[in-house]
């Protein structure tokens, strides 16, 4: 596998996911953040050099040196700012970008490791936006959120420590004192107003984020509804003509919408108000006052209250990021949970530990008592796809499976394919029961055509390609020719380089078939399955590739899903499944006289009533 | 995404990002059209930017408020008046705070209703657009119509509304300025050239390498859907490292733009804090200037008041300037959605349309010409009548036009030429919903909503009770199946159903359209998932309900079509023969060959038919010495009940009759694809030598 990273973004816990974009590189994670906090010191001096510059100006009433020293001071921050923050922020997104990357490629490897079980409990849309925004939302926690909030606390830190430090002025311990008996208890005054506020600001902060993420998830949630929603309607818009149902889906997208804009306005209520705000604004109040106070008693000058005031009010600054930060922090976990409860999914299906390698693919395939649900053991789906199935088929031999909508037909080939295993008994090829054998084994040999084809959006090539890893050409085209997909492909303008999807060919059912086929062909599949994958397919054209199948197949067992008389007639054995249930298995022959069943499903096929009056006439059947 | 998995279009969210469009409109169009969507909200708005306005005020004042502090302390030294500015600072401050609070507060108020009604306009046009649209655009795109331009339209107009309260901070802060001296005005001046250059910046190259980023993810994004969506095909092919690794380098790609795109906005913030920086020295400088000397311009409060005041005018002055590139995406979203606004469709109806009356029934289509692309008809002049309760299948070969004659019936399209009639009333002068209400289609790909079963079939008719629909599906055979799921009907199908098998799904919307109850009733294709057993099941129960509706029926099976008493023909958009299976077979024509290579694929006739003639030849060429070799290789896989029948004849007609030759000859020389290459080589031979008796011409098949 290409991960890289060694499923290093994948952990157990939301927080440490969300974190390893920074632990995983402990020594440049630190560097970021130093570099981080060393620009944030950058811009807090400036403040105290106006305020110094100010006193120049009241001492002297001059412009002196100093006062000019000062001005290029807050400049050369200016610039040494600039540089140290371009290099922090440098840093910071190489981490987190490449994180993100990585994040994003170990997920979706994790997905596709993930069996089919997997697949089936979750709609790979909502996969898909885990994949995409959710990753990406995590990494926005990181940066800029968790880097917008260190510089915050970093400044908020640094302003304290400036504001403190003043308590030591002389004078300012003994302006306001306490007499508790005969000791004069020294107020600190901006101690007091730092070591108070800001824990409470941070506590409001905190809890502001906390309000306001729950709404906001459901509000991202009904989005995601919404969305959907409305995909299914212009999906299925045929549906909704046909059913003149236009007016109920409006009426339905009305409901959803408006609960989408009330979620917004209670969002934004809540979030409009930030109180901290006003908590930093209160700290600002009483900082002016008390300096105010202070420089009125003399004790202070008024270059000091200049300082004080500067950095109070660069602190407001954080009123416009904090909050908004908070929040994609806060949410980040919530995504973070998301991606990791999706890793943490616990995979029914595991590889064998030692795997058994001489299997004879071309030996008997066994079904002992197999039963069959969908969906892992804890959601306890009451609903069997295959229920108690035993039965033998002879290696080398041409099967036919038939039954109803829903029998189980897909599914044991599937089981075959060990897309899933049987929830009860085993299934044994050339005696060896297939958990025994790695999932990739068994798929080198077992080749299927599934009902549903899919094609990828690439060229005719690569899809017949797709069934076995560096298919030359030669073998690509023979494979084509014995589906018959040759005849019309080459009629294609571009020939076997023809774009297959969005803007490429539309091919008309038969033409996926083949192509199906065909990819199944390149496999050189030991065991073959089609699942019903001739249907649209004509006779003749059936008929040619059948007799290009039985070449290859020769000796090899094939399982084939059909609705078509003819097949039957032409197989070694026929299987019937009804709601699961083996019904009857044999050759047509002896079906015919066996089972009722096999006679009224038989009756009903096109031609069979002809057939049967033949035989009658000709005294039975032989 | 492959073309037919269960996943919705591929491209996600994003897919209609990548690729930029001109826009179509000018821009005072476009903001004419949101200020009017805005116009809905005429109150809100308006005390929005009364409070926006005094907000604004009021953070201009606050710092006036700390300059009087500070003169009074240090000039006057008077404890009152610095209580009473200290209480003014805060009284300020919570008013600031309630204003903008209150601002933000009404004004998301009126964001959340203008994207709703904005997405409800559009979401009813598109719900009303013509299918051709729908057709030729993918659901993702036509959903991100609904959501994400709606959702980039409000980011602009947020920067719109804010434009007055930036302007009025910038006009305010200059005039503060300029009034304590016209120089410290003049300084403020030099973020100008900083500001510019960022916006620039932005503008031009950060456009560029954010669409590029975006392009780059929306291929990400793109290709896990479309690996999702394959991912059982990956698995039967054991291909996961090699897409794992052309995922790989998809994600590396996105880095790379990601990064560069990351990187200039990380060098945004420092640049501007810088630029403040300089502007703020300058300011330092200048104010200090004029602070000195025996005259002082200035006090020391001042100084304090006009470096405060850089950020007034900064700010402002970078969200103006950065407002053009901002408030472009929206006029490009703008653009969209008027496009989607304006458009008209061309299926309405008429006025004075009337709706369908009760006794109106049978289907004439009358000269009908139709084409979905200029100049590439698909039907062509067609002319047929299905009498009321008839029930009429339609065959032809893929392509032929058959789905499309059930789509015209249903009014999805008006036809170029022509009119189609119910009873005697012309389609075009019907109410649409009374026209669709009067019929149902069943499409020929099922289409399931993310719903539950019981819901999905109730769509047919909501007034239905469970009990009904349950009554229904036991009646077509579809009760069995899905009492027996893990929830019964109350199964939540996902993605289109994959949870359900293929002939299910065909079953529920068989379910579907026959709860519609429908006058006129349209089957395209509707059970080619079903084996013939539940096929039958559910023509019986189509009997039993629907008999003597006036039906259409479309099948490439034989049996499917076993019932109608009358077959339509078309070939190539053309209606080329109709009348019963026994005329349609007697007159020999398109029906008859394609019932013998298409229709009767399933049966048994063909093979034995193909089989006993090559057969015949064989002996005929061996003088039935050894035919034996030869066979085997020839019926490879024939049930052994074929071959008897086949030795028997051999067995029992020594000669081949010639009536026989002659056909195998025509066939020979019009369809010699039909026979596989061994025969046709045999045939040639085995005619070759009876070309001389019959005396017919040489070459027939070379
Ligand atoms: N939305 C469309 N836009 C353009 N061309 C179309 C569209 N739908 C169908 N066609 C073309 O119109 C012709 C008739 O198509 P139609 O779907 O009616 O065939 P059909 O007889 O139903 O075939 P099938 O048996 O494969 O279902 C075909 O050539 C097809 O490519
Ligand atoms: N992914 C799935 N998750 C849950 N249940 C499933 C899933 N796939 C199939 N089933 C159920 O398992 C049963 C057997 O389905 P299967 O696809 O094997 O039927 P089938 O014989 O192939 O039918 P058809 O002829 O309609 O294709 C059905 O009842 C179906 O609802
Ligand atoms: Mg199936
Ligand atoms: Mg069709």
């Amino acid at each position: 596998m290409s991960r890289n990273n060694g499923g290093e973004t994948i952990r157990k816990t939301p927080w440490r996911y969300m974190l390893s974009g920074m632990t995983r590189n402990k020594a440049v994670a630190t560097v970021g953040l130093t570099l981080t906090m060393v620009s944030t010191l950058l811009t807090v001096f400036p403040a105290v050099f106006i305020g110094l510059a100010a006193r120049e100006i009241q001492n002297t009433a001059a412009m002196t040196a100093q006062f000019v020293n000062y001005v290029w001071l807050i400049i050369i921050f200016g610039l040494l700012y600039m540089g140290l923050f371009f290099v922090g922020g440098w840093v910071w997104a190489t981490l987190t970008l490449r994180w993100e990357r990585d994040a994003r490629q170990d997920f979706f490897e994790a997905l596709q490791v993930n069996s089919m079980t997997f697949h089936d409990e979750f709609d790979s849309k909502r996969l898909l936006a885990v994949a995409m925004q959710d990753i990406q939302w995590v990494r926005f926690s990181l940066n800029p959120a968790l880097r917008n909030i260190a510089t915050g606390l970093a400044s908020f830190f640094i302003t304290a420590l400036l504001l403190i430090q003043m308590d030591w002025l002389p004078g300012l311990s003994t302006m306001l004192t306490i007499q508790i008996g005969s000791y004069a208890i020294p107020i600190y005054g901006f101690t007091i107003i730092m070591l108070l506020g800001f824990p409470i600001y941070l506590i409001f902060s905190y809890r502001y984020a906390n309000a306001i993420e729950p709404v906001r998830r459901n509000r991202s949630e009904n989005m995601e509804a919404l969305t959907s929603i409305t995909q299914g309607v212009f999906q299925g818009i045929e549906v909704v003509r046909a059913f003149d149902a236009e007016e109920f889906e409006i009426k339905k997208f009305h409901d959803i919408s408006k609960s989408q804009e009330s979620l917004t306005a209670k969002e934004g209520k809540l979030s409009a108000f930030y109180l901290p705000a006003l908590i930093l604004a209160g700290m600002t109040t009483v900082a002016f006052a008390y300096a105010g106070y202070a420089v009125i008693n003399g004790i202070m000058d008024v270059s000091q209250l200049i300082i004080i005031l500067g950095l109070l009010t660069a602190l407001q600054g954080l009123n416009f990021q904090f909050p908004m930060m908070l929040l994609i922090l806060r949410g980040g976990f919530v995504n973070a949970q998301r991606i990791v409860d999706f890793l943490n999914w616990e995979d029914p299906m595991t590889e064998p530990e030692e795997e058994v390698l001489d299997v004879d693919w071309t030996g008997d395939v066994v079904f002992d008592n197999v039963s069959f649900r969908y969906g892992r053991e804890e959601n306890n789906n009451p609903h069997y796809a295959i229920r108690n199935l035993s039965i033998t088929i002879p290696g080398g031999s041409r099967v036919a499976l038939i039954g109803g909508p829903g029998a189980g037909k897909s599914s044991l080939l599937k089981l075959l394919l060990r897309l899933y295993d049987p929830t009860e008994g085993e299934i044994r090829v050339g005696g060896v029961n297939l958990r025994n054998v790695s999932t990739k084994s068994v798929r080198d040999v077992v080749g299927l055509v599934e009902q549903d084809i899919f094609l990828f959006r690439m060229t005719i090539r690569e899809n017949i390609a797709f069934g076995r890893s560096g298919a030359s050409d030669e073998e690509i085209i023979s494979a084509a020719k014995r589906a018959q997909a040759d005849e019309f492909i080459v009629e294609m303008p571009e020939g076997y380089d023809s774009m297959i999807g969005e803007r490429g060919m539309t091919l008309s059912g038969g033409q996926r078939q083949r192509l199906a086929i065909a990819r199944a062909m390149v496999q050189n599949p030991k065991i073959l399955l089609l699942d019903d994958s001739v249907s649209a397919v004509d006779a003749q054209t059936e008929y040619l590739m059948r007799k290009a199948l039985d070449e290859v197949m020769k000796d090899r067992t094939s399982i084939t899903v059909t609705q078509r008389l003819r097949t039957l007639m032409e197989s070694d054995m026929v299987i019937i499944l009804d709601k699961g249930h083996l019904v009857a298995s044999g050759r047509h022959e002896d079906l015919l006289r066996e089972s009722e069943h096999y006679r009224r499903v038989f009756e009903r096929l096109p031609g069979a009533q002809e057939l049967l009056a033949t035989i009658s006439k000709r005294g039975g059947v032989a | 995404m492959g073309m037919h998995g269960p996943m919705g279009p591929r491209g996600g969210p994003r897919g209609l990002m990548g690729k930029k469009e001109k826009r179509s409109r000018p821009i005072r169009v476009l903001l004419g059209r949101m200020v009017h969507y805005l116009g809905n909200f005429k109150r809100i708005v308006i005390i929005g930017a009364i409070l926006s306005l005094v907000a604004t005020i009021v953070g201009v004042i606050i710092p006036l408020v700390l300059r009087d502090g500070i003169n009074s302390v240090n000039l006057v030294g008077s404890f009152n008046i610095l209580l009473s500015l200290t209480i003014l600072f805060l009284a300020l401050s919570v008013v600031s705070w309630v204003m903008g609070g209150v601002n933000t507060w009404i004004m998301s108020i009126a964001q959340a209703g203008l994207v709703q009604s904005v997405q409800e306009d559009v979401y009813k046009h598109l719900v009303a657009a013509d299918l051709s649209y729908h057709k030729a655009e993918q659901a993702g795109n036509v959903t991100s119509r609904v959501t994400s331009d709606a959702t980039n339209l409000s980011t602009g107009i947020q920067v719109l509304i804010n434009f007055a309260s930036q302007a009025l901070t910038l006009g305010a802060s200059f005039i503060l300025l300029w009034l304590m001296s016209p120089y410290l005005a003049l300084t403020s001046l030099v973020v100008v050239p900083g500001i510019l250059f960022i916006a620039g910046l932005f503008g031009t190259v950060g456009q560029r390498i954010m669409l590029a980023s975006q392009r780059a993810s929306g291929e990400v994004s793109g290709q896990i859907a479309e690996n999702l969506g394959g991912i059982h095909v990956a698995k039967a092919f054991n291909r996961e490292t090699e897409l794992a690794e052309h995922m790989m380098s998809l994600n590396q790609k996105a880095y790379k733009y990601g990064f560069r795109f990351m990187i200039l906005m990380t060098s945004m913030q420092p640049l501007m804090m810088s630029i403040g920086q300089f502007a703020v020295a300058a300011m330092l400088f200048v104010a200090g200037s004029l602070a000195v000397g025996v005259l002082p311009v200035l006090s020391l409060g001042d100084i304090f008041l006009a470096v405060s005041l850089v950020r007034g005018i900064m700010f402002p002055l970078l969200g103006l300037s950065m407002m053009a590139t901002q408030v472009q995406s929206s006029l490009a979203a703008m653009d969209r959605v008027t496009d989607v606004l304006e458009s008209k469709a061309a299926i309405v109806d008429a006025s004075g349309a009337v709706p369908l009356r009760e006794e109106s029934d049978g289907i004439y289509f009358k000269n009908v010409v139709f084409e979905y692309i200029k100049d590439t008809p698909v039907l062509k002049n067609v002319t047929f009548s299905i009498n009321p309760g008839e029930t009429v299948a339609i065959v032809g070969h893929t392509g032929a036009g058959k789905t499309t004659i059930a789509a015209l019936v249903n009014r999805f399209y008006d036809p170029l030429q022509g009119g189609i009639f119910i009873g005697d009333q012309n389609i075009r002068d019907v109410q649409l919903h009374s026209l669709r209400h009067a019929m149902s289609l069943i499409p020929q790909e099922p289409y399931l909503f993310d719903d539950t079963i019981m819901e999905n079939i109730r769509y047919g008719n909501v007034d239905a009770t469970d009990d009904e629909i349950i009554e229904l599906c036991k009646i077509i055979g579809a009760n069995e199946f899905i009492e027996v799921l893990a929830n019964g009907y109350h199964t939540q199908i996902i993605q289109s159903g994959k949870n359900l098998s293929a002939g299910q799904r065909q079953m529920v919307t068989i379910a579907r359209t026959m709860l519609a109850n429908p006058k006129i009733l349209i089957l395209d294709e509707a059970t080619s998932r079903l084996d013939a057993y539940s096929e039958s099941l559910v023509q019986d129960a189509q009997e039993l309900l629907f008999n003597n509706r006036t039906t259409i029926v479309i099948a490439h099976r034989l049996t499917t079509i076993a019932n109608a008493s009358r077959v339509l023909v078309f070939d190539h958009g053309v209606l080329v023969e109709q009348g019963t299976h026994e005329e349609l077979l007697a007159k020999d024509g398109v029906f008859k060959s394609l019932y013998e290579t298409y229709y009767a694929h399933q049966g048994l006739e063909e093979i034995t038919e193909e089989v006993a003639e090559v057969a015949k030849a064989v002996v005929t060429e061996h003088g039935g010495e050894k035919p034996e070799p030869l066979v085997p290789s020839m019926v490879m896989g024939m049930g052994s009940m074929a071959m008897s029948a086949m030795s028997e004849m051999m067995g029992s007609h020594e000669n081949i009759p010639p009536e026989m030759l002659e056909k195998l000859r025509v066939r020979l020389e019009n369809d010699p694809d039909s026979i596989p290459p061994q025969m046709r080589e045999m045939l040639q031979k085995v005619l070759g030598n009876t070309k001389s008796t019959k005396g017919s011409e040489s070459g027939a098949g070379k």
